[in-house]
């Protein structure tokens, strides 16, 4: 809709003034500082005491386990996220629950490499990330092929449109589940890409940059992780989400890849993936692959926050806000098990 | 002129009785004895309590309270008539506010102590501090991160203490128990009372725990057995049409129909159907029944419905299925017996069951509530000691100085007005706090703006119904933001309605009507007119200068007689205009005094006589004398040689200009051309005097340092020396900040005695629009005449008194009120008041605890 900024604070201006209040919740540099000089976790929750999250752990009992907070961070994004949720008018309420159907994926993923591996269900569910829990999530076990899975369980469900791809009658095993995911994933950014460009104006434009990295991304990933499995060169091509930047010249040269080198050789093709492959490495000093991919992706969504009146911020914030968990557990982790060598290769924020 | 004094002494008489009145009003109210300020009473009372305590004070000087005077001039004239001019003395009178929590002219003088504590004396010394609550903390390590600080053991342990008192007390309020709460200032117990405290917490929590954690196994035991019984009950009529539709399921047929039986969440129930339907490809049914009593979710706590089901299926695999989707949405199966006796012992015996279960319940619970109980009537004064664990770290001290913060003594009457001060900025320490003053000259510029006695009146009911609505604890303590702002301003609301009426009745306006309390001074009559011209004649003017005409001025107030005139508004505008500037100049130079007291008060003399003084001259040479010949035209010109009189703005600008040929007095052009070029050489003075009195004694004391060097070479005493007083010094730095203020002030003179003239504006705003309302509706529905006329009054009247209250008072209201605000922070503060302090904020457990309930309340 042209001029939409006009009409936007009607609907959604209270949730989006929210949206930026959280967002001054969100850790900062010296709060990071701060966190990592601890020596146990109660240090920890001192600490956190005096930033936004509060007493958020005050009511636990005392001898703190990482994944307690694991699991109160992830309760108070969700305790916000679904504030929000519950606030949202169409469009703004179909776009939040479009950023729940990833995590929803993961959770069906996760739940069936569990069975497979003979987990007994209430074990695993507590793992699923409660932000892509829905209600038919534990009956999945039942099925025993895609088809299955498919016709039973998940046609229900918003998953369905993005499973056309992978219905077959193989059955479910490890290999199988990993091609699902993709597939899945692959669907599920396509159609969010489209979606994104159908609301058109600023949303469009902000979300469609964070979108194209996550496709290029997971083509990049899956290409490095394919070498030396048996994954054939044609079913991996068909795995690469097609919204990126990569697409279509890039797709095709990874999907002619057959070593790190050569990817990165196409990555040298694009000047902001070029910078990301630069100073890669496990020595001391340099990054993992995966961290260069994440900081470039708080930098994209720190960049959401710089115009007004469209919905990036929400995607945003979430992306955010589970970087920063993932932050907060890394160095939680590090100092439980007093290896501290690492306790700084969390990524800040701001 | 002998009216003239009559008038004012009647007019002063009355002045001063209202304000008499108003502050014995406040003197009665406060409690306590004389005046006489005290700081630090109780120290001595906790000094004793702590080991070796090392005492040293640098006492501030105390200030004498001064009693000031403040002049506000008001007058009023018939159009070029002989004057009256009133004085209100406004008289801030310190020593008649009771003296306990007196508002006064400065902050209350603080006295900066350290105290050197060995560490096993800090904890009761500290306790002994917060109960008192008089003394606020320094934080002496600020840099230093929380957990590295030295007390860090004793915080965590009463962390620990605290999360154990809280959970005691979350569930003694979850049972409703009362908690015996302590209005007194609560006391910290001792550190052997803190342990023995918090062993007895602990045992107190884990019988707690202990207990309602058999209450809840038990209470889920009796929902697994209700909802058993209700899944038989609803058994039979699940079997019934079955065996009906179908006699007998045939084995021959070779098909066996198995069934399951179990309890669900209804809120599951759709999906659960559809699921199932999808899954077993139809080879299954489902029967549901809601089951009629609510239950409790083990998790969340909140009511759930459950439903008691039954599926029906045919085969193993399907069966399988079955399982592990009922497994899937927490459906529990439950074993039943097919045959109807069987059921019925079953029945039997979970019937006999439950009633053993609800006897032990009701037991357990009953000992539950006496521990809560217990607990209730302790936990109370526990919770004061939580909050000793985090000040306890301040307790090391070492020596450094800070600005002192402020302490403003506020009862419920002064509150508000120093928080209208509060909002622009807090004092410094020792400054002159405005807020004595804004007491009085804030609702009177905001009833100048807002001059109708009828609105001034409805006004004060509204403020006496807050002060009466104030007897309930539910409004006094309301969380609805706006009521409280509201009733935290009700004297505030008082003193304006007050104000209000007093202007309103000098205006001569109720609801834009003028009353008659007196006849008018004019008299048509001696015009000597016929009774048809009179009659007829659509424009009469009445000459002043005829005799008889005009007897005197009206006793008090604008004669309502002017309400007709056709020349009204010249009149007021004329009237209100000058007023503004009666009212405006003064107040100003007021401000400059307080300016001038400041300095006094701190010895800045330097600034008083190359700041202070210039700019007191300029501004009473230029714009003072400004106000005198305003006054001088009311006075001396009269209606006989009005003809002849001159215009004061022509005057005014002459004056600037050094030009003659004025006649408004004798020697006027001597007179103006000294004042004039006293306030041009103001200027120079302002602007050079301080940054060269500021550089000579610089270049002193580098000469006066240089020699003290050749004098002795001894390092050690010129080192010390030196460091203090080599202050960096730059004469350009200085010279452009000057010349800001300089510039700042003489333009802000003349727009600010401007700014002054929305004063006229405004109330000649109200005073147009309460006309307009009154003209355009009231008046309509006044006209009617005969039996209707009660009825087409009553929608006139209706509308007229909404848009009263809606436009007039609060819009209007709200508009004049703000602009009194900006008077006072802008026009009158910048002369003299920096607010660059902070608050007084003691360290005292019984704040400390009242600001914990807000936080907890909302």
């Amino acid at each position: 809709m042209p001029f939409s900024e006009f009409t936007f604070n009607v609907d959604s201006g209270y949730l989006e003034g929210l949206v930026r209040g959280f967002k001054g919740g969100i850790l900062k540099r010296t709060d990071y500082v701060n966190l990592v000089q601890c020596d146990t976790l109660e240090d920890l929750k001192l600490h956190l005491q005096s930033t936004d999250y509060g007493s958020f752990l005050a009511n636990e009992a005392s001898p703190l386990t990482v994944s307690v907070i694991d699991d109160k961070l992830k309760e108070k994004m969700v305790v916000e996220f679904s504030h929000m949720r519950n606030h949202a008018y169409e469009p703004l309420a179909g776009f939040l629950d479009f950023i729940t159907y990833s995590y929803m994926i993961d959770n069906v993923i996760l739940l069936i490499t569990g069975t497979l591996h003979q987990r007994a269900i209430s074990e695993l569910v507590p793992k699923c990330h409660p932000l892509g829990s829905f209600e038919q999530m534990e009956a999945v076990n039942i099925a025993q092929t895609p088809a299955e899975l498919y016709n039973a369980i998940l046609v229900d469900t918003p998953l369905a449109p993005f499973f056309q791809d992978c219905i077959s009658e193989q059955d479910l095993d490890e290999m199988n589940i990993e091609i699902i995911r993709n597939t899945l994933y692959k669907a599920y950014l396509e159609s969010f890409f489209n979606i994104c460009n159908q609301l058109g104006g600023t949303t469009a434009e902000m979300m469609c940059p964070i979108l194209e990295f996550e496709a290029d991304r997971r083509a990049i990933i899956i290409t490095i992780n394919s070498f030396g499995t048996e994954l054939s060169k044609e079913d991996r091509a068909k795995l690469f989400p097609r919204c990126g930047k990569l697409h279509p010249e890039g797709l095709a040269q990874l999907a002619r890849a057959d070593d790190y080198e050569q990817v990165k050789n196409v990555a040298d093709y694009y000047p902001d993936y070029k910078q990301l492959f630069e100073g890669v490495g496990s020595n001391p000093g340099e990054k993992t692959l995966e961290d260069r991919f994440f900081e470039h992706e708080v930098k994209l969504n720190i960049l959401a926050f710089l115009n007004q009146f469209h919905f990036g911020v929400f995607y945003s914030y979430v992306k955010l806000k589970e970087q920063e968990c993932r932050n907060i557990v890394w160095i939680a982790e590090c100092i439980a098990q007093r290896h501290r060598a690492k306790i700084d290769n969390y990524i800040p924020i701001f | 002129m002998t009216s003239f004094r009559k008038h004012v002494g009647k007019e002063l008489c009355l002045f001063f009785q209202f304000h008499f009145f108003l502050f014995h009003f406040l003197m009665r109210r406060g409690k306590g004895p004389g005046p006489g300020v005290v700081t630090l009473p109780a120290l001595p009372l906790w000094l004793r309590c702590s080991h070796q305590v090392l005492l040293k004070t640098a006492r501030g000087k105390h200030s004498t309270n001064t009693i000031l005077l403040l002049f506000t001039y008001f007058g009023y004239i018939y159009k070029v008539q002989p004057f009256f001019l009133e004085l209100h003395f406004y008289c801030s009178i310190s020593f008649l506010f009771p003296s306990r929590n007196k508002m006064s002219f400065r902050s209350t003088p603080l006295a900066l102590i350290q105290l050197l504590l060995p560490s096993a004396g800090a904890y009761p010394c500290m306790c002994q501090i917060g109960e008192k609550g008089l003394v606020e903390l320094r934080d002496l390590n600020p840099g230093v991160s929380s957990f590295k600080r030295k007390f860090v053991g004793e915080i965590l342990r009463y962390d620990n203490l605290e999360h154990t008192l809280r959970y005691l007390y979350e569930e003694v309020m979850k049972e409703g128990v009362t908690v015996l709460e302590d209005e007194v200032s609560p006391k910290a117990p001792s550190p052997r009372d803190a342990l023995d405290i918090q062993s007895r917490a602990e045992s107190l929590q884990q019988e707690l725990q202990e207990v309602t954690r058999n209450c809840t196994s038990f209470t889920a035991d009796l929902t697994r057995l209700i909802e058993y019984q209700g899944l038989l009950g609803a058994l039979s009529s699940f079997l019934t049409p079955l065996t009906c539709s179908s006699p007998s399921p045939e084995p021959s047929e070779g098909i066996r129909m198995s069934s399951v039986y179990g309890i669900i969440a209804t809120a599951r129930i759709p999906s659960f159907e559809l699921l199932l339907w999808r899954c077993c490809c139809g080879f299954s049914f489902l029967h549901h029944e809601e089951l009629p009593q609510t239950f409790v979710a083990s998790q969340t706590e909140k009511p759930v419905k459950r439903s008691v089901f039954m599926i029906s299926y045919w085969g193993e695999r399907i069966g399988e299925k079955v399982q592990k989707i009922c497994q899937g949405f927490h459906g529990r199966i439950l074993q039943c017996p097919e045959s109807l006796t069987e059921r019925e012992k079953l029945l039997s015996q979970l019937e006999s069951q439950v009633s053993e279960i609800k006897t032990v319940l009701t037991q357990t619970e009953q000992y539950r509530h006496q521990l809560l109980i217990q607990a209730g009537s302790v936990v109370w004064g526990w919770l004061v000691q939580e909050f000793l664990q985090e000040r306890a770290t301040y307790s090391h001290l070492n020596s450094q100085f800070e600005n002192p913060p402020s302490l403003l003594r506020t009862n419920k009457f002064t509150y508000a007005f120093q928080n209208i001060i509060n909002a622009y900025g807090v004092a410094s320490y020792l400054e002159l706090n405005p807020a004595p003053f804004t007491i009085v000259t804030f609702p009177f510029l905001f009833a100048v703006m807002f001059g109708d006695f009828g609105h001034g009146l409805l006004m004060v009911a509204f403020a006496l119904a807050l002060l009466y609505a104030g007897k309930s604890e539910s409004v006094r303590h309301s969380t609805n933001e706006i009521l409280s702002m509201i009733y935290g301003g009700r004297y505030v609301l008082l003193l304006m309605g007050l104000f209000s009426i007093y202007t309103g009745l000098i205006y001569n306006e109720c609801f834009s009507r003028p009353v008659m309390i007196f006849s008018s001074s004019w008299n048509v009559s001696a015009m000597s007119m016929s009774d048809d011209d009179i009659r007829h004649n659509s424009y009469l003017t009445l000459d002043p200068v005829f005799p008889g005409v005009f007897n005197g001025p009206y006793p008090f107030g604008i004669d309502p007689i002017w309400n007709m005139a056709k020349n009204k508004l010249n009149f007021l505008n004329s009237y209100k205009m000058k007023m503004s500037i009666l009212i405006g100049i003064p107040h100003m130079g007021f401000g400059l005094f307080l300016s001038l007291l400041n300095h006094m008060h701190f010895s800045h003399w330097r600034d008083i006589l190359c700041v202070v003084l210039p700019q007191l001259l300029f501004l009473s040479s230029l714009f003072g004398y400004l106000c005198l010949i305003v006054i001088f035209k009311w006075v001396y010109w009269l209606p006989i040689n009005s003809k002849n009189a001159p215009s004061l703005l022509l005057d005014y600008i002459h004056l600037f200009m050094f030009q003659g040929g004025r006649k408004l007095y004798g020697t006027q052009e001597q007179t103006e051309k000294s004042l004039a070029a006293l306030g041009y050489i103001c200027i120079p003075w302002l602007l050079f005097s301080k940054p060269i009195v500021m550089y000579i004694s610089h270049r002193r004391k580098e000469q006066r340092s240089l020699m003290s060097l050749q004098a002795e070479d001894s390092p050690l005493l010129t080192g010390c020396n030196d460091d203090s007083e080599k202050i960096d010094f730059d004469f350009a730095d200085e010279f452009m900040l000057q010349a800001i203020h300089t510039i700042e002030f003489c333009l802000g003179c003349i727009s600010n005695t401007a700014s002054y003239l929305r004063l006229w504006a405004l109330s000649l705003a109200h005073a147009e629009l309460s006309e307009v309302l009154w003209s355009m509706i009231l008046s309509n529905g006044l006209g009617a005449t005969g039996v209707k006329a009660p009825f087409i009054l009553l929608p006139f009247f209706c509308a007229f008194s909404c848009l009263t209250v809606v436009i007039l008072l609060v819009m209007e209201g709200l508009s004049a009120f703000l602009h009194a605000l900006r008077l006072h922070w802008v026009e009158f503060q910048n002369k003299f008041y920096h607010g660059d302090g902070q608050l007084f904020s003691p360290f005292s457990f019984k704040l400390l605890l009242n600001s914990r309930e807000q936080t907890t309340d909302t």
